[in-house]
């Protein structure tokens, strides 16, 4: 290259620097020509995204609509928590319960004040037959906004059902126990139904009701299916074990439960294990208070 | 009036008001941001703030479009157009002007096309950085003042004034979730074992918030026997007020208002003294003022309201272009702020502040 035909590292700036400015006053007249042709009217989009997202919602757009609060929910660590509550919403219309509660989660773990999360997490716990744990989050939500009024007359509604026990709660545990022995003989290798039924069987506050050995030989079989990664069913291990009265075991299966609980939507249930841990560690077996109203699921 | 002629001590009035750029109530209601502290009293006294929305006496106000525009989006044009018309920055500030607007753009397309963990680490940055930058324009201001008006502070004394201004943003630095320290070390955010340090911090940084301006004002008035201007603490005392009173979604939101007027009202000032300098200028300040404000309004109404809407046109998802666009803009101008600033020797800005200026007396140790 002659000297000549090298461009000065100034003017070769300033030249890359008019195409940048000029291929932004293009996509600036661009972005507004689209709003007006094809919204059809000025770009007013106001605070945030949140308009954009209602008019999905109104056009029924539910993929666009779920991929933009994914979007929200892994970028925008402000709206992060309403991202996920609206996620579970979706998730929760697909009929998809397990991953809307688990969205729910997530928002209760970023931002525990989050009455909204709190009284859809309810409505799913109570469809789910956890009547208690769904009327302490409706509590929690009421405490959070006392004016929410779905969690006010959800509260109502699942206390008048409650009420209705224990002859109520009975018949959900036998029902519950059935669903979970039938889960069992048609798919053996189920962990979540084998975790479930062992952690009936270690902890039921019925002492009729608990069968300490097969509840061991369950929970032994769910952590092995789950290769020893997973909380809850280290969490029925250590439970089982205290409930056969194996206290040393109890308390190292418990604080490897408690290691497997690291993630943030683990919270909560870390904090319940660690209260186990301690009644293990003083030689006392745990009894799941929930068991005497409703299944564990 | 000659700034080299030194003058006897101004009557202690006359120094706790220090100097103006236009008028003390336009200064102390808008650049110091006393207006900001009677809308807060105001809010507070029959009120309540809840994200977006300013609630009196009953009545939900919205924050809407027209006041984010006039406000927020033409106070973050605002630095850009204080750059490109400031006389003589492409030569001074090639980097600035020329390569940084280029990256800027770069980084912009990368993270609206991956919407993953660049997009994340880019949103969690300007999160992070936006306090630092409300307490640095608190600090630059005070210090601003202080010069106008006769104080010449020790480089101890700015230190001190920097610490302070900083407060508030080492509250939300070590408060915040989602950016701050615990976007840096996760583990800060969510550990049990640190809740107690972290809450034990932040009370302590609260406190100090609170208690810092004034007891630095005192001791600088204490040991150098003659005070600040006033408007110097109140600047401290708003930036304080915005973290400490609000939540932070709303401090977000409203200090924004509250920051881009104080923002939009000192860049003009020197925009008009810039412009009206130039040799050959044939328009009144008036002019110069609100051709300012308009290039702000139009520059920020194509950059917030509009190029999201081309990313929408490229098949982009409006929240990723949104917020992607509304980080990249903020990291712009802060980084452009950065440099706009500078009271350096041979800057203009210097001229400016110091053009009437009263001459300090020497502080005694």
């Amino acid at each position: 290259m002659t000297r000549s035909a090298a461009l000065p590292p100034r003017r070769a700036l300033r030249l890359a620097y008019r195409l940048g400015a000029g291929a932004l006053l293009l996509a600036i007249a661009a972005g507004a020509a689209r709003s007006l042709f094809v919204d059809g009217r000025l770009p007013l989009l106001g605070l945030n995204y949140t308009r954009y997202l209602r008019e999905l919602e109104a056009k029924s757009d539910l993929a666009a609509l779920e991929r933009q609060w994914r979007v929200a929910a892994a970028i925008d660590p402000e709206a992060r928590h309403i991202a996920h509550t609206n996620l579970a919403g979706l998730l929760a219309e697909r009929g998809e319960r397990e991953a809307a509660a688990l969205e729910l989660r997530r928002a209760l773990a970023l931002r525990p004040d989050h009455a909204v999360a709190h009284t859809n997490l309810a409505i799913l716990l109570a469809e789910a037959g956890r009547h208690s744990e769904a009327i302490s989050h409706l509590r929690r939500a009421l405490e959070i906004e006392p004016g929410l009024a779905a969690a006010r007359a959800n509260l109502e509604q699942l206390s008048q059902l409650v009420e209705a026990q224990p002859a109520f709660a009975q018949q959900l545990q036998a029902q519950r126990i059935a669903e979970l022995e039938a889960s069992l003989r048609a798919r053996t290798d189920d962990p979540d139904a084998t975790n479930d039924l062992a952690w009936i069987l270690a902890t039921h506050p019925e002492a009729s009701l608990r069968q300490p050995e097969r509840a061991l030989a369950l929970a032994q079989r769910a952590v092995a299916l789950t290769q020893r990664g997973d909380a809850a069913a280290l969490d029925t291990l250590a439970a089982a074990l205290a409930g056969a009265g194996r206290f040393a075991e109890a308390v190292s299966t418990s604080a490897a439960a408690l290691a497997a609980a690291a993630a943030p939507e683990q919270a909560p249930l870390a904090q319940e294990i660690r209260a186990r841990l301690e009644l293990y560690r003083k030689g006392r077996p745990y009894r799941d208070p929930a068991l005497a109203s409703e299944g564990r699921q | 009036m000659d700034a080299a002629v030194a003058k006897p001590a101004p009557p202690l009035l006359r120094a706790l008001a220090g100097r103006s750029f236009v008028h003390p109530l336009f200064d102390y209601l808008l650049i110091g941001g006393g207006a900001s502290l009677v809308v807060m009293a105001i809010i507070f006294a029959t009120g309540r703030l809840s994200f977006g929305r300013l609630v009196v006496a009953g009545i939900a106000i919205p924050l809407q479009s027209s006041v984010i525009l006039a406000c927020n989006s033409a106070h973050f044009a605002a630095s850009s157009v204080r750059l490109y018309t400031k006389p003589g920055s492409f030569e001074s500030l090639p980097f600035v002007t020329m390569a940084f607007p280029l990256l800027a753009l770069l980084l912009l397309l990368l993270a609206v096309a991956e919407a993953g963990p660049l997009a994340a680490a880019f949103q969690a940055l300007y999160l992070t950085w936006s306090p630092y930058h409300y307490g640095a324009q608190a600090y630059g201001l005070s210090v601003m003042y202080a010069y106008r008006s006769g104080c010449a502070l020790e480089t101890r004394d700015k230190r001190w004034l920097r610490g302070v201004a900083l407060l508030p943003f080492a509250m939300m630095f070590f408060g915040a979730q989602g950016f701050g320290l615990s976007w840096l070390v996760p583990a800060w955010g969510s550990a049990e074992s640190v809740a107690a340090l972290r809450a034990g911090s932040l009370e302590l940084l609260r406190a100090l918030m609170w208690a810092g301006p004034p007891a630095l004002y005192l001791a600088l008035w204490w040991r150098r026997e003659r005070p600040l201007p006033l408007i110097s603490l109140l600047t401290l005392t708003s930036n304080a007020v915005w973290f400490g009173l609000m939540e932070y979604r709303d401090a977000f939101v409203w200090a924004t208002v509250f920051h881009g007027l104080q923002y939009l009202a000192i860049a003009m000032i020197f925009h008009v003294k810039d412009q009206s300098a130039l040799p050959g200028n044939r328009h009144g300040g008036l002019f110069h003022a609100l051709r300012f404000y308009a290039l702000c309004l139009a520059l920020g109404y194509g950059l917030f309201f509009c190029l999201p809407q081309a990313f929408l046109l490229a098949g982009f998802g409006m929240v990723e272009s949104m917020l992607m666009v509304v980080a990249a803009i903020n990291l712009h101008h802060f980084l452009v702020d950065a440099y706009i600033w500078r009271l350096g020797r041979s800057d203009g800005n210097r001229e400016i502040v110091e053009r009437g200026a009263l001459v300090a007396a020497p502080a005694r140790a």
